[in-house]
């Protein structure tokens, strides 16, 4: 049975904004378009509407692989994972505004690899996942690292011997983080949890997990909202989008948004409007290709010259200020 | 070699009439002109096809991980165990990884071998496209040899990049037709793809080619009658109606192709579909390094290793493996048509400092489906760390002579077989 209830109030919540002048979206994902084997991330603005552009790139390096994006509200950092070639994958943070990289000592402390950052309170603290970094467990755990103070902070009561925790996703308030992990003590194999950064204390998400795959979470600022991946029967086909609403402790509808192709990697917007994901659908431009769904009207919006003949990961969206 | 298409570049042009000349033998290079003149030479008399199966091959090029996709090992010490879990299939008792959940409701349709093993670590289709380490003839050639062309379809094709391995000891007629995606569309298949900017007039050069054809024979002389013979016979074929009808991926609704994935994988799935359909005896689909670095070797952790994995390889070989098992299950062609999955050799169990796994022949597992596989049966088993095979060692020669023998060739009685198997017998609970 579909566990889909559509939630009346998010209705209520969105609908003004879907009638007041649009606002305007950032998007930054990885693209295969100008290197075959090594995605470079690009910025596309978006008018909110229907219009859009590609805008800038983080500069890159020979064979070197940059993904998993995330940027802080504003858009001015953007985290990412960089994967130099036959090189484990280290966490970088760009300031678009300065256009450079942000020193992060310590952070490449480790033989091992690194990936999924996730940014937040104002791109001052990234969480990550690490393989086997020396001190924790020998499996995959969070970390939580400082930027102003340059060093690896407290991340209390989330890791778990000797489970994995992978696939983090911090709210842009820096206050709570969700992540997924295989302790199987779960619902499923893969589960979300979802916790107080500061504290560790979990917050439950009743009717969220299954017995299936859930994965990929991504966070509004508050928190309420939470978006993410999950294979369990009753989808549309494959791996299917879902968004959970948090205060309501149940799924909303997206009509129009899966499909039989799988969706992947979705980012919801910090002012939980827009949704970006990745689908490999038959009329796409290339094979992934990524896509913008407007939550608050629940349908797909054009993004031209988003998306090329290769392929389009990763995104991460946020709305952007009114200029 | 037969190569349709156009070699390397990364340009569509589609099926010029330069090619189509080569493919029918005027180009240079042996061709299925050839074939088809050595075919009526062998002919005895005898007939040593067997029974009417046909066979697609997935070659999951760069040798995928066996944990994390039919020989899990959810118990083993944290340095071996990945992030994934094991779940259950169809068939009590047998469980893959998580990643895999849509073939894993097929099991019962499925046979798994989680005993292969040999001893080349280097990426290369020799042994297990060959059966044997110095040997370059591919199984496809071996069927094409023994099947004949008794229809008009080409009896062996390859989808994808080249391989290194083909014709062999049987010679260059016996290399597939290559389709490749040179353009990197992935989901045209761009010299076949009528749609879009592929004008479907290249294939109504058939005419302009017969007259060339004539023209050479005029040239060339009484003495090349024959010989015209077979190359107009082997323009007819690459040039009919059943062979661009088959090619065609947009005779298919689009919620078929979207159901076997829209990427390069599932669309060849498609595509090796309606040739089986069709009459060709042998498909093989090579696991693409196209657009994006995209094959099994997942050394590394982000995109060059566990991630990929995740988000990409075992989806896409979920769906299209299973689209293609379903589609020809409904087409009543499953119990003909043998769908066999296998790489290389399977991945270290000690997972690396990157967080993913190295190259391990010593042990891996392959799938097959259909062609009268027994459904639900695994055959050999993996230690409890997946690193060698507890039990039932099968070899590349035991794997190709069960090949061979689903595909309804008698390794007893058929002497043209015994250079490709030698003294290897099939495995018992397949056959």
């Amino acid at each position: 049975m579909r566990a889909f209830v559509f939630t009346a109030l998010a209705f209520c919540l969105f609908a003004p904004l879907a009638f007041s002048q649009e606002p305007r979206v950032l998007i930054a994902f990885s693209s295969y378009r100008e290197r075959m084997q090594w995605p470079q991330i690009h910025f596309y603005e978006h008018d909110g509407s229907g219009a859009g552009k590609i805008i800038e790139n983080i500069p890159t390096v020979p064979k070197r692989s940059d993904n998993r994006a995330s940027l802080s509200v504003g858009g001015r950092y953007v985290a990412f994972a960089a994967e130099q070639e036959n090189e484990v994958s280290r966490i970088r943070l760009w300031d678009r505004q300065e256009k450079k990289l942000v020193e992060l000592p310590t952070i490449d402390d480790t033989p091992n690899a690194q990936l999924w950052p996730t940014l937040a309170a104002g791109g001052r603290t990234i969480v990550y996942a690490g393989w086997n970094r020396p001190g924790s467990s020998q499996r995959w755990d969070l970390f939580l690292y400082d930027v102003a103070a340059k060093k690896l902070g407290p991340l209390s009561d989330i890791n778990t011997l000797p489970h994995d925790e992978r696939m983090p996703a911090l709210a842009a308030s820096g206050r709570k983080l969700a992540y997924v992990t295989n302790d199987p003590s779960g619902a499923g194999l893969m589960d979300i949890a979802l916790c107080e950064l500061a504290t560790g204390q979990a917050i439950p998400l009743p009717g969220l997990n299954t017995a299936h795959r859930e994965v990929e979470p991504s966070l509004s600022a508050d928190g309420r909202w939470l978006a993410f991946v999950s294979d369990r029967p009753g989808g549309a086909g494959g791996r299917d989008v879902y968004l959970y609403d948090g205060q309501a402790q149940q799924l909303v509808e997206l009509p129009g948004l899966n499909s039989v192709a799988h969706e992947q990697t979705p980012s919801i917007s910090p002012d939980g409007r827009w949704l970006a994901f990745v689908s490999e659908r038959i009329r796409g431009e290339g094979e992934r290709d990524i896509f913008l769904y407007d939550i608050a009207r629940r349908q797909l919006v054009p993004t031209p010259g988003l998306n090329a003949k290769q392929e389009d990961i990763d995104p991460c969206v946020i709305t952007l200020p009114a200029p | 070699m037969l190569n349709v298409g156009s070699g390397l570049t990364r340009n569509c042009g589609g099926w010029t009439r330069r090619e189509l000349l080569k493919v029918a033998g005027l180009g240079a290079g042996l061709t299925l002109a050839d074939a088809l003149r050595n075919d009526a030479a062998a002919s005895d008399g005898k007939s040593y096809a067997g029974r009417e199966r046909s066979c697609i091959f997935l070659w999951l090029d760069g040798g995928p991980s066996h944990f994390e996709t039919f020989d899990p090992k959810p118990d083993a010490p944290d340095a071996i165990r990945g992030p994934y879990g094991a779940i259950r299939t169809k068939v009590p008792g047998v469980q893959f990884c998580e990643l895999m959940p849509l073939t894993a409701q097929r099991m019962h349709k499925c046979a798994i071998i989680r005993s292969l093993t040999h001893g080349s670590g280097s990426h290369s289709p020799i042994p297990m496209l060959t059966a044997f380490e110095n040997e370059r003839t591919s199984y496809g050639a071996v069927v094409a040899k023994l099947a004949g062309f008794e229809r008009q379809l080409p009896p062996y094709v390859h989808i994808g990049s080249k391989l290194g391995v083909g014709g062999g000891s049987l010679g260059a007629p016996y290399n597939p037709v290559e389709v490749r995606d040179p353009a990197g569309k992935q989901i045209e298949l761009p010299q076949f793809s009528l749609s879009a900017n592929i004008s479907a007039d290249r294939f109504e050069d058939r005419r302009q080619l017969l007259a060339a054809i004539d023209q050479m024979r005029a040239r060339a002389g009484a003495e090349t009658a024959k010989l015209d013979r077979f190359q107009k016979l082997a323009a007819e074929i690459l040039t009919s109606p059943a062979v661009r009808e088959a090619f065609d991926l947009n005779k298919e609704k689009d919620d078929l192709r979207e159901r076997y994935g829209a990427n390069f994988f599932g669309q060849a799935c498609l595509m090796a579909r309606r040739l089986v359909e069709a009459g060709t005896r042998f498909v093989q689909i090579k696991w693409y390094d196209g657009p994006a670095w995209d094959g099994w070797d997942v050394h590394g952790a982000d995109l060059g290793g566990m991630e990929r994995m995740e988000h990409h390889l075992c989806p896409r070989l979920d769906q299209g493996l299973t689209a293609l098992l379903d589609d020809l299950d409904q087409r009543g062609l499953l119990s003909t048509t043998l769908v066999v999955a296998v790489g290389e050799f399977g991945r270290t169990p000690q997972i690396n400092k990157y967080g993913a796994r190295d190259h391990w022949p010593a042990c891996f597992s392959a799938l097959l489906a259909g062609g009268g596989v027994p459904g639900g049966v695994v055959v050999g088993a993996s230690d409890k760390q997946g690193g060698q095979p507890a039990r039932n060692p099968v070899s590349p020669p035991q794997f190709a002579a069960t090949l061979y023998r689903l595909l309804g060739f008698n390794l007893t009685t058929d002497p043209r077989l015994r250079p490709f198997v030698k003294d290897a017998a099939p495995i018992g609970e397949l056959v």
